[in-house]
């Protein structure tokens, strides 16, 4: 599984400027962190997957989301049985449903327990559908010509452009140790954590060795060379991306201002 | 003989539809040494992948001595088949080349007796007997190739799959290594090669299985497989420049060796 990685389409998505995606992206990340009441976070989510079948990568996208199950099941048990003591969560008295010993759940921690998990979800979601619908070097440029300094915006899109990459490598580095009889599977929490050292030992040199190799290939192809660098492709902004832009910005404004009302929020 | 690996009808595919193998069949004898050669994207290294159930089958049975590798996981199926991976950079993590090697055996639950003796013959096989206590990272790209070999050796599996040994190693390496692999083979070791390498496949081994678009060409002896001309070109394979020589020249015998192909020139040739 390549995990966040550039899939060629022909889709709207695909040819708008990847500043409207940025754009479009800090808004869903906006609005997600003003709402807590489960339907308002299921609504992002769904905006979310209808964006990934518009970008003609559905299928995809909903393979990789399903690697963050465990994420989002651990997001659902932790907010609904403890979200009493988080910093961040509206505490009012409400029904107890379940009393489990000194664990209870009653109904303002179901409804945590509901959202929290899709919010993880429009977190990882839309930022992955930016990588997945951009390629590195338009992501870097898109940078650039927000006045991102090159060398950063460079760095910023050559990060993006190793996660994949990372997935790979740790996929046969864990082939290599499970082939030398390593049980992931087994045993309690400890012993589990304790059989990943090595995969990542490995793991941390292969990352070192490719940065190591990578930086070579720069300086031998004279990155930096001269102060100003120029662009064979500058991106231009079309008539939709402003349209993208300004709804993103106004839909930001608007979910701050329902906010503020107490609307889509629990316990508000 | 009892044959210790048997693919049966293998097909292959990550996504649907989509097969990697289609249709591989074939059984290896215990005590084979055999190498399997195709093109990038043959389908080689996906194949070899179920001997010990990294990959299963999406279509048709791998049976490894007796155990289907549907109902085995990998670490069961590691005590019978080990697999050294082409970079040994994807699995060195311990501190010692000692512990590096007592990893898998210790992963298998040997006792610590056991686990020192396998430990022992193994880096004395890898010729890296005396290094027991340096960091693997401080040897030589040519040593941790070895210490690799060492580390799947140490767990006493019937089959020992390599996968491009010798790619990207200097001449001296490749020697040793094939030198380690011919010691483990005449110990009973079943040997499964994957190689890009035709002049060491055209030495070293015994049988050739050839492979292209995820279906095997070909299945016979070394010289019965390098006589066939048209089936290597269609698998895009180029011979060794010996075999090619006596293409070329029109020769019945097909030497595998350039002391082969002296002998047949001057035994045939005016």
């Amino acid at each position: 599984m390549k995990f966040a990685k550039y899939i060629e389409r022909d889709s709207i998505v695909h040819r708008l400027d990847p500043r409207s995606k940025i754009a479009l992206c800090l808004a869903i990340i906006g609005a997600a962190f003003s709402f807590t009441y489960p339907l308002f976070m299921m609504g992002l989510f769904i905006f979310v997957l209808i964006l990934s079948f518009v970008a003609k990568i559905w299928r995809e996208f909903m393979s990789q989301t399903k690697l963050l199950f465990s994420v989002v099941i651990m997001a659902f048990v932790l907010w609904s049985l403890f979200y009493r003591w988080s910093l961040f969560a509206a505490v009012t008295s409400s029904r107890v449903i379940l009393q489990l010993g000194p664990i209870s759940l009653d109904e303002l921690g179901l409804l945590y327990g509901v959202t929290m998990p899709f919010r993880v979800l429009v977190l990882i979601g839309a930022p992955l559908l930016i990588f997945m619908t951009t390629t590195f070097s338009d992501l870097s440029t898109a940078l650039f010509q927000l006045r991102v300094p090159y060398k950063v915006a460079f760095t910023l899109g050559l990060s993006v452009r190793f996660v994949p990459t990372i997935s790979e490598e740790m996929e046969i580095i864990r082939q290599a140790q499970m082939a030398r009889g390593l049980e992931l599977e087994r045993g309690g929490i400890v012993k589990k954590a304790r059989a990943y050292v090595p995969i990542f030992v490995p793991l941390i040199v292969r990352l070192l060795e490719l940065a190591d190799r990578m930086s070579s290939a720069m300086e031998v192809r004279a990155f930096g060379a001269y102060p100003r660098r120029t662009f064979y492709k500058v991106l231009s902004m079309g008539r939709i991306d402003y349209v993208i832009v300004v709804s993103s910005f106004i839909f930001l404004l608007l979910c701050v201002w329902l906010r503020l009302q107490g609307i889509g929020t629990i316990g508000g | 003989m009892q044959p210790i690996i048997i693919v049966r009808d293998l097909w292959f595919a990550y996504e649907k539809a989509d097969y990697i193998l289609k249709g591989v069949s074939f059984s290896i004898t215990s005590g084979e040494l055999i190498a399997i050669i195709g093109h990038n994207g043959s389908g080689k290294t996906t194949l070899v992948k179920h001997f010990n159930g990294l990959l299963k089958p999406t279509k048709g049975s791998v049976f490894i001595n007796g155990i289907d590798t549907k109902q085995a996981t990998v670490a069961e199926l590691a005590r019978n088949v080990g697999y050294v991976f082409q970079n040994p950079n994807h699995q060195i993590f311990a501190d010692t080349v000692y512990e590096e090697v007592a990893f898998g055996p210790r992963n298998l639950g040997y006792d610590e007796e056991r686990i020192h003796e396998l430990v022992e013959s193994s880096l004395q096989a890898t010729g890296l007997d005396g290094t027991e206590n340096t960091p693997p990272f401080a040897l030589s790209m040519g040593a941790r190739e070895r210490l690799a070999i060492a580390s799947i050796i140490a767990m006493d599996p019937k089959v020992l799959v390599f996968d491009e040994p010798t790619t990207g190693q200097d001449h001296k390496t490749c020697l040793e290594v094939m030198e380690i692999i011919r010691k483990c083979s005449r110990e009973g070791k079943t040997i499964v090669l994957i190689s890009h390498d035709m002049e060491l496949v055209a030495e070293w081994v015994n049988r050739v299985i050839v492979m292209a678009d995820g279906v095997i060409l070909l299945d016979g002896s070394t010289r019965e497989a390098f006589s066939k001309q048209e089936v290597l070109k269609s698998a895009k394979l180029k011979p060794p420049q010996v075999i090619q020589a006596a293409w070329k020249l029109g020769l019945q015998d097909i030497p595998l060796t350039v002391d082969e192909l002296v002998t047949i020139i001057s035994r045939d040739l005016p």
